[in-house]
């Protein structure tokens, strides 16, 4: 399995298939983004094409290649903060209420926005083994390859992103 | 299913929930169709890495890494007194032995060894198991019932001849008890003998039962050894005891001589009831220091001997043959990596065995240690092939034994060799299946990168030096696996082996790792976090720690051209610069703030907010103030004054999602006194606008009307006594008073919705405070009130809601009565004395001495003299979990008097034996609470005991010093007294420095 630095060498070079690659990759976790801001899928679904086009227009501002999926969540996130109307300094914790009564089949129920908000609000590194892990499905081996990481970082990652989650879920249950 | 497992279970369906989505992948290839390929960065296609290499910086610190890591001096196995237990590890003489050193020793295999030991002993007959040490005086049956109770076992035979100086056979000529100490040994003994037999009668045992058994037991006993009146036995005696010893054969000879005799202080285990008996023999371990014989700790190191048919009970049977046999037949299997097989293990029988044999075993065993100390020929190349095993377990050991020697007779490239081999290697499973156990094995091996560093330093040259260095570079710069573990984790295994290092290190070795922890923290391409901010602030003195300070300011001044990674690593920086009280790091963060754009920094995500420099500037601000006035470098005042000018400017945000209360006013609330009135206008703003102030401003800190209003308010939304007595002392009393009342009429519950126990305790535990206001106001007309709550059919209308609860109500009201005083209370105080309630007789007690009245006198001397744990009531339901303490330091603040004060004074010298007593209580809680309010005369005290032969005194002296103070210089009581002497130095050294400072102050 390619790394993301070597799929965006391989774009750089030409390679514009290699690019389906990475939305292939993070588009789950760049439509989770979204969607933690949004509150609708519908919605999350049309800022994750409009950010991958963003990033790969410029791709060549990307100075670390291998640094791509946090760089393309945080376009994501401005993409979704410029369709909810707010600065990039707020998040649209309210926005749900404006979206039009036919799409809230797309919404995630309570318990789901908020375990999505607290993984968004993740330090980098481990929200970006999370979402690959548990929204794109990939095994902890495939995820350290396309993170250039070892096993062993993914692994500690995962277990304290885990007793982070916990330990913010609990409280909010409180 | 385990917590760890739900929250998997979580993001594992909201993941399914969001790939439900039709995929986006063809809507973008489309619309990139057209787009223009986008250029390459050349800036991008650098090689960070390789401009790093070749930093002579990043060398070093790549050499400090490997350095620091082997210095790491460890007691791994710990558990011998004098911590020497490391060799144990190296026992080449049996499989036994063997056995055992992975029982015990080790990490590995223990509940596999349990298992195996313990499948044996249901093999055997009852009649043939005797048993050994505590836990075994008794018949076999005993033994067995014991056994599947407490589901472990050990056998400390080898463990004592190890930790021993000398190994004694001697017949025990006089045991000087006395009657109190002894009627409590004997109740315990008889009550859970008696216990063993119910079960094993198969009657059912519970407490009240045990509870009326040991009333009859200590009635019984006190008719015998005398009477046991209000347990003046228990107040006048002390809990010690004498034995002299006749020494009939000792190993290895010239400490002691056979037919001498000396006196010994054995530690009895009293909840074993477990003890030497006059007239009978035992073989025993001693330690000998300074010219005395100690027991070793608790009761493990005497094996009693039946003269009668001339056996030892506790040792395990072996067929013993010379030691240089069973040498021999332990070197032959250096090359076998299957469980080695001897004579010793075949018959894993726990029976006693002859003088002889248990003889030929201590000297066995004695000579094995003794060898192991100075491995060679065989033994050695042994351990050799152990570390150069394919088998992580074997190498590790191989690597912990090693470590234990003073000249380990070892190649550095066998130990480079082995580091290289094993951390390659992962067999965790699969991370997929089992995250934990692979985790586990993730940190097995980091732990074992630590001791094989440790290892290397002890022979390390230039050329193994360079050589782990390039592994290292290795690791830096590839996601291979080699050194995987350790390349995102360095920062805890360096803070721990720093901390480990320091905490072991001599003069000479503190020098070294002083200098290359400055290297360390120069350290590019790794985040130098985690907690090297607070090894470096507390560890290392401002004098050492120049190189650091320098180092710490040069990253905060440049942290682009160090590589620091993100704005975590950067507050980790700041937070160093501002623990280690640098004075130009404030001006530092004044430019800062002034203009964020001057940090010029860029992460590895990009540039920092300026938002969250601004935080991170106030936070620093906040922690650098602090800092400074702890480490005396600016006055209290001036602190203070910097604080509210912070405040004042705006600069009071933290991010830090764990505290609601705002930090930077909580450090004024603590450096206030009474004395700071013209901060006044300033606080009583704070009170309007902060939610958690009125907690922290209270009574005891400032007084003044302008808080009223403030604290109303506070009072409108929870009413605590403590916001009542602060409302009380500022002026409000009639009010607080109202309040008050109007409190206590209503239900402690009155959510008929609330059904949970322990909240509704913490309810009745805020309405006992109340009550403990009321008695604070002086005013008389109160003590129906109060009295009221002292009633038991009160008490027992409230015993239905919450047991824990009411009896809170009673012990309140008892003390609000003593404070309120009044002709009414003392012949009220001498009825509760007798109450049934031991901790109510104990209230009244101090009520009744606080106006004057001696009736409870006895009860108080106990205290001061000894711990709560000579009563047998507390005994009875004692949690060692728990402290006992805050039980005397309440009622002590409370019933303040110049006559306590006075009384406590008097004793202050007599407190050591707090420390010392052999009742077992970590500490004297009465004591303790005098201690902390009266820390000048007490701090000197309690660092004499440090020094103490008793390691329990060691233990509470260290303990008490360190809560005290909030300082911990590293002092370990399982050290032989004797052994500590630099850091006692540095206890010492810190406290008269301490003391200096403060001289002005309580």
């Amino acid at each position: 399995m390619l790394t993301d630095a070597e799929l965006v060498k391989a774009v750089l070079d030409g390679e514009k298939q290699a690019f389906a690659r990475l939305v292939e990759r993070y588009e789950r976790p760049v439509r989770a983004v979204a969607m933690d801001i949004l509150g609708d899928g519908a919605a999350a679904q049309d800022v994750a094409q409009d950010a991958f086009v963003k990033a790969y227009v410029n791709l060549r501002a990307l100075r670390k290649p291998a640094a791509f999926g946090p760089w393309i969540m945080k376009i994501a996130r401005r993409c979704a903060l410029a369709t909810a109307g707010q600065s990039p300094g707020e998040k649209a914790l309210d926005c749900a209420k404006d979206i039009a009564p036919e799409s809230v089949d797309d919404r995630l129920d309570e318990q789901k926005q908020r375990l999505l908000a607290t993984v968004v609000s993740l330090p980098e590194s481990e929200k970006q083994v999370v979402m690959l892990r548990y929204f794109c499905g990939h095994s902890v081996r495939d995820v350290a390859e396309i993170l250039g990481r070892s096993v062993g970082t993914v692994t500690k990652q995962l277990s304290r992103a885990h007793k982070r989650l916990r330990n913010i879920l609990a409280r909010s249950e409180k | 299913m385990k917590p760890q497992d739900s929250i998997e279970e979580k993001l594992k369906e909201l993941g399914r929930t969001i790939a439900a989505d039709d995929s986006i992948v063809e809507s973008v290839m489309s619309r990139i169709e057209a787009a223009p390929i986008p250029q390459s960065n050349a800036r991008a296609a650098q090689n960070i890495w390789r401009t790093v290499a070749k930093s002579r910086l990043t060398k070093l610190a790549a050499a400090v890494v490997i350095i620091a890591a082997v210095m790491v001096g460890i007691n791994r196995f710990g558990g011998s007194i004098d911590g020497s237990s490391q060799v144990f590890a190296s026992m080449p003489v049996t499989a036994l032995l063997d056995l055992y050193v992975r029982q015990s020793e080790t990490h590995v295999n223990r509940a596999e060894v349990v298992t195996a030991l313990k499948e044996v002993v249901a093999d055997l007959s009852p009649a043939d198991i005797v048993g050994t040490g505590a836990e075994s005086t008794g018949t076999g049956a005993d033994l067995a019932l014991r056994e599947r109770r407490r589901g472990d076992w050990e056998i400390p035979v080898s463990q004592v001849v190890e930790a021993s100086d000398v190994v004694v056979e001697a017949r025990v000529n006089q045991v000087i008890l006395d009657s109190g100490d002894l009627v409590g040994v004997l109740a315990t003994k008889y009550v859970s003998y008696a216990c063993d037999q119910a079960e094993l009668e198969g009657l059912k045992v519970d407490n009240d039962w045990r509870d009326a058994l040991w009333n009859r037991c200590v009635d019984m006993l006190a008719e015998e050894y005398g009477p046991v009146d209000r347990y003046a036995e228990y107040f006048g005696k002390r809990a010690k005891a004498t034995v002299e010893l006749e020494i009939i054969a000792v190993y290895p000879l010239g400490i002691v001589q056979a037919g001498q005799k000396v006196l010994i202080r054995p530690v009895f285990d009293k909840e074993q009831g477990n003890f030497l008996e006059q007239g009978k023999e035992y073989v025993m371990g001693l330690k000998h220091h300074e010219g005395l014989f100690w027991l070793l700790p608790e009761s493990i190191g005497m094996y009693p001997v039946d003269p009668n048919s001339g056996t030892v009970a506790g040792f395990i049977r072996c067929d013993l043959t010379s030691a240089d046999e069973a040498r021999s037949r332990t070197l032959t299997l250096g090359s076998s990596s299957s469980e080695p097989s001897g004579s010793w293990s075949a018959d894993k029988r726990i029976v006693p065995i002859t003088l002889d044999e248990a003889w030929q075993f201590v000297m066995d065993v004695y000579d094995a240690v003794q060898e192991a100390k100075h491995p060679e020929g065989e033994v050695l190349d042994y351990w050799l092939a152990k570390l150069q095993s394919e088998d992580f377990i074997d190498c590790w050991m191989a690597v912990e034994y090693l470590g234990t020697l003073a000249r380990p007779p070892v190649e550095p490239g066998t130990i480079i060799d082995a580091i290289e081999r094993h951390l390659r290697t992962s067999d965790g499973g699969d991370p997929d299946e089992d995250l934990p156990a692979y985790l586990n094995s993730f940190y097995q091996r980091t732990r074992f990168f630590a001791e094989a560093l440790d290892l290397l330093l002890l022979v390390a040259d230039e050329p193994a030096v360079d050589r782990m260095m390039a592994l290292y570079r290795q690791a830096v710069s590839s996601p291979e696996p080699i050194f995987h573990e350790v390349r995102e984790n360095d920062g805890d295994v360096m803070a721990n082996m720093f901390r480990l290092a320091l905490e072991h290190a001599g003069p000479e070795r503190r020098r070294r790792l002083v200098s290359l922890l400055s290297s360390f923290l120069n350290v590019n391409d790794r985040g130098v976090e985690h907690e090297l901010q607070v090894i470096v602030p507390e560890e290392i003195g401002p004098a050492e720690g120049e190189d650091i300070d320098r180092l710490a300011m040069d990253m905060v001044e440049d942290p682009a051209s160090f590589g620091v990674p993100n704005l975590e690593c950067l507050r980790v920086i700041w937070t160093t610069a501002a623990y280690r009280g640098l004075p130009e790091f404030g001006g530092y963060l004044d430019r800062t703030l002034a203009d964020p754009q001057t940090l010029g920094v860029e992460f590895e995500d990009g540039p920092p907010s300026e938002a969250q420099i601004v935080e991170l500037v106030q936070y620093s601000y906040h922690i650098h103030i602090w800092a400074a006035q702890a480490r005396g470098l600016i006055s209290r005042r001036q602190a203070l004054e910097m604080l509210v000018q912070q405040y004042e400017q705006g600069n009071r945000s933290i991010r830090n999602e764990y505290k609601t209360w705002n930090p930077v006013i909580r450090s004024i609330a603590q450096l206030i006194d009474r004395g700071d009135t013209d901060l006044v206008p300033f606080l009583a703003e704070v009170l309007a606008n902060e939610e958690q102030v009125p907690i922290i401003i209270t009574a005891e800190r400032m007084l003044d009307p302008a808080f009223i209003p403030a604290i109303k308010q506070a009072l409108n939304r929870e009413v605590t006594g403590e916001l009542l007595e602060t409302l009380f002392a500022c002026g409000g009393q009639a009010e607080a008073v109202e309040i008050a009342l109007a409190t206590i009429d209503r239900p402690v519950n009155d959510d008929p919705n609330l059904t949970d126990s322990v909240r509704i305790s913490y309810k009745f535990q805020d309405r006992a405070r109340v009550i403990r206001f009321l008695g604070t106001t002086g005013d008389q007309t109160l003590i129906p009130v109060v009295e009221y709550f002292t009633r038991d059919d009160v008490i027992e209308q409230f015993r239905r809601q919450s047991p824990g609860g009411a009896v809170e109500l009673q012990r309140a009201a008892v003390l609000a009565l003593a404070r309120l005083g009044g002709d009414s209370a003392i012949p009220r105080l001498r009825q509760l004395y007798e109450s049934g309630d031991i901790y109510v007789r104990i209230l009244a007690a101090l009520g009744l001495y606080h106006l004057g009245d001696e009736t409870g006198y006895e009860l108080i001397e106990h205290f001061v003299n000894h711990t709560e744990r000579g009563i047998p009531e507390i005994e009875m339901e004692w949690d060692p979990h728990s402290r006992c303490g805050d039980m005397y330091e309440l009622p002590l603040m409370y019933l303040r008097s110049d006559r306590m004060e006075e009384l406590l004074f008097a004793r202050l010298h007599d407190l050591r034996h707090g420390f010392t007593t052999d009742a077992g209580s970590s500490e004297s809680g009465y004591g303790y609470a005098f201690l902390k309010e009266h820390k000048q005369q007490a701090l000197p005290v309690i660092v004499e005991q440090l020094d103490s032969k008793n390691r329990e005194a060691r233990n509470c002296a260290n303990g008490t010093l360190k809560e005290l103070t909030g300082r911990d210089f590293g002092f370990r009581e399982d050290r032989f007294a004797g052994q500590q002497d630099q850091v006692i130095q540095r206890w010492r050294a810190y406290i008269e420095e301490y003391l200096a400072r403060n001289y002005d102050s309580r």
